[in-house]
């Protein structure tokens, strides 16, 4: 599936680069829109139980912070400015999302590192979680960020239990709620 | 922009409540919706000169703040699970 996905921007970007394609300025947006309506439509049939909270708001509280802690140490040695790092690093895997509004909010550049970072956090995922699913199932959920609650669930569920993948769920959820925010907050720094 | 994808977020929640919504799922629409967003995307950025002459800087620093970002979340999961655990 990810090689699809992936397949997909590669037969955008070739046909950008040699086809002369344009396409209107409003279609990745409107496109975003109705996913973001839909992921709502969608999700209003789902019931979270609400006696895993606490493990819940750990585990959310373990990513952001890891997450952070990570883009700030290599804020330090790598030549993009600070707050760009941390803005990338708020994508929490959620690639079509952050790649986006960073391409509006600052350059298709900085749109573009977003982009393909947070996908390779979600490949990353994918195939850490059967390694470490023996190890740490609080691991797999942190390391999967945003897509614990959908292209990692599935990959989840099988390698873990019941409880793990309600985990895996409601921790995304919140993830990918916070990932907008996020973004918006490190891109004011600038 | 923010405030427009939560907002609709929440229509759809609020709405999917009276809706048949078993559609989503069983014709993959949010698949089918992602590739022609990435496919969009990648319009984008294959028509910007700028961003295509950079794709091996853009690529390695992509890298690094992926790596980085899940060592990170990798150690503090291990920490919270172990210090909850006592």
């Amino acid at each position: 599936m990810v090689l699809l996905l992936l397949s997909s921007v590669v037969a955008g970007v070739l046909a950008g680069r040699w086809t002369g394609l344009r396409l209107p300025d409003w279609s990745v947006n409107a496109v975003l829109y109705v996913i973001v309506f839909l992921v709502g439509v969608d999700l209003s049939k789902e019931k979270v139980r609400f006696d895993v909270i606490k493990k819940v708001l750990l585990s959310v509280v373990a990513t952001v912070l890891g997450t952070y802690a990570g883009a700030l140490a290599l804020s330090f040695f790598s030549p993009m400015k600070r707050f760009e790092v941390l803005a990338v690093a708020s994508g929490f895997g959620w690639y079509s999302l952050s790649a986006i509004i960073i391409s509006n909010l600052h350059s298709a550049q900085l749109g573009a590192i977003a982009f393909f970072s947070n996908v390779m956090r979600e490949l990353f995922a994918i195939v850490l979680t059967p390694v470490l699913s023996k190890y740490s199932r609080a691991a797999v959920v942190s390391i999967a960020g945003a897509t614990s609650m959908d292209t990692l669930l599935g990959p989840i569920s099988h390698y873990t239990d019941r409880e793990t993948s309600l985990l895996a769920f409601a921790h995304g959820f919140i993830v990918t709620m916070l990932v907008p925010i996020l973004v918006n907050l490190f891109l004011a720094f600038r | 922009m923010l405030f427009v994808l939560i907002l609709l977020f929440f229509a759809g929640f609020l709405t999917g409540r009276f809706l048949r919504t078993d559609w989503i799922r069983k014709y993959r629409v949010l698949i089918f919706l992602t590739f022609l967003l990435l496919f969009a995307l990648g319009v984008e950025i294959g028509s910007n000169n700028d961003v295509v002459s950079k794709l091996e800087s853009i690529l390695l620093s992509s890298f690094a703040v992926s790596s980085f970002a899940v060592l990170g979340s990798f150690i503090f999961a291990i920490i919270f699970e172990r210090v909850s655990k006592k």
